[in-house]
């Protein structure tokens, strides 16, 4: 069914590398508040929906038994046990997404689902995604353009997603660590006789951002302009595949990993998304 | 022991935090709505000044401009490769005026554009900038150069938009006030 831009757009939330379960995760509650904030500062009314991807609990059933193991060996030490299944649960997310495993495939399935979930109920949808949350989204909307009924050209109500924000995304980077590439590029895949319209994508990123810059003590990324990372990475391919790539320098008075969680009370970010949602 | 270690990873923490503060910058004007309307408007950017964790010092402005307009979507103006702000086209809009040389605005028959082509600059003395080109006391001129016969609401009327001096504040780092273009 095509899109209906009169309906309620949605906001899918897919968020990054956590500690903990599902029911901890805050993101989609963070974002809805971003853009209520804006809706109610620029003095404006709008209907959305603002929804979680959430798939921590799926990481956390393949990583148990790495996580018996680390409880069995530290079962004397309570601390060094929960700071153990830290590193197992945080480590363990990244390297899913790196070998994508069956894991990484079952998440994207997932993702896939929930965006052609509000597809199917014909409301608009956006993505944003955080972090490492920016691979699983960058190959599900990938994964959707080659689908021959999707991204039919200009007709935009073919098109499932209509904009694509990641947030402190480490797609820009390229790290290799015991023979296993972490976050490898990925193809960009061309929404064919697309003219006139382009897949909109914008990259928010600090300087200071660890996960963006891959710097361990927060050193400040290189950039070109607005180019940081992501940009310098994706930004020739993007415009070919007619994928349109907004880099976005933003500051927060936060550095390190406060850096990297601080981008959810951005009042530009929430302006941003309220005008790709109705402007 | 497990004390000592708990505080020695909290004084960790708030020596990694550093000491950067906030700061906005706004310019506040007025611009026409498609039927005559003057709306009050605003736009706004960050910096952060400060010294990192390690002493070095750090500045840092944002790459875009907002501009909020009362009652309406606030507009993203962001950096292009060409080192100064534009506003980005959407789908099915239609180009109606260019910019000169000159920093004049000259009306130019519709133009069906493709997304992303610019919409809007903003000019400070005639001259296209971004965060980097607008000081405090600078009267930056925000310009409108598309309209959309579906969408009559995108943009404002085009036209150029001469907004009052750019002002300057620390703000909360928490909080994170932005402008009320209302006011």
């Amino acid at each position: 069914m095509p899109v209906d831009f009169r309906k309620p757009a949605h906001v899918i939330v897919v968020h990054g590398v956590i500690s903990g379960e599902d029911d901890d995760i805050e993101s989609a509650q963070q974002i809805r508040s971003l853009i209520n904030r804006s809706l109610a500062e620029n003095h404006i009314e709008k209907e959305f929906q603002s929804e979680g991807y959430l798939y921590e609990d799926i990481n956390d059933d393949a990583q148990e038994f790495y996580k018996r193991i680390g409880k069995a060996i530290t079962s004397g030490n309570p601390l060094v046990g929960k700071a153990l299944e830290t590193v197992v649960d945080l480590v363990g997310d990244v390297v899913t997404t790196a070998k994508n495993t069956s894991t990484a495939k079952a998440i994207r399935q997932g993702l896939q689902e929930k965006i052609l979930e509000s597809y199917r109920s014909q409301n608009q949808v956006v993505v944003v995604a955080h972090s490492l949350g920016s691979i699983y989204a960058i190959d599900v909307i990938n994964e959707l353009i080659t689908k021959a009924r999707y991204f039919k050209g200009d007709d935009r109500s073919s098109w499932p997603v209509q904009g694509l924000v990641t947030i402190g995304s480490p797609l820009g980077l390229g790290l290799e660590i015991a023979g296993v590439k972490i976050f490898e590029k990925r193809k960009i895949n061309s929404i064919e006789n697309a003219e006139f319209n382009l897949l909109s994508w914008h990259n928010y990123y600090n300087r200071l951002d660890p996960i963006v810059s891959g710097s361990l003590f927060g050193a400040p990324v290189a950039t070109d302009g607005a180019k940081g990372p992501v940009e310098s990475r994706y930004g020739p391919s993007v415009l070919g595949a007619s994928w349109l790539l907004h880099g976005h320098v933003v500051v927060s008075g936060a550095q390190w990993l406060f850096a990297h969680t601080s981008y959810w009370s951005n009042p530009a970010l929430g302006d941003n998304l309220v005008d790709m949602l109705w402007g | 022991m497990n004390r000592w270690k708990a505080l020695l990873l909290l004084t960790a923490s708030l020596v990694m935090s550093g000491c950067v503060s906030l700061y906005q910058y706004q310019a506040e004007g007025e611009v026409a709505t498609e039927d005559g309307e003057q709306r009050k408007a605003v736009v706004y950017w960050h910096k952060d000044e400060g010294r990192l964790w390690y002493f070095r010092r750090y500045e840092q402005l944002e790459s875009d401009i907002t501009l909020r307009v009362c009652g309406a979507t606030p507009k993203t103006f962001a950096l292009n490769d060409n080192g100064y702000v534009e506003l980005a086209s959407k789908s099915n809009d239609a180009r109606i005026a260019s910019v000169n040389a000159a920093g004049e605005l000259v009306t130019q028959p519709p133009e069906r554009i493709r997304q992303g082509e610019p919409c809007g600059l903003i000019l400070a003395a005639g001259h296209r900038v971004g965060t980097d080109g607008l000081s405090p006391d600078q009267r930056p001129e925000i310009v409108f150069m598309c309209k959309n016969d579906s969408r009559p609401d995108r943009y404002p009327k085009v036209a150029g938009y001469r907004f009052g001096p750019v002002s300057r504040a620390k703000i909360d780092k928490d909080i994170r006030p932005a402008p009320d273009p209302c006011r």
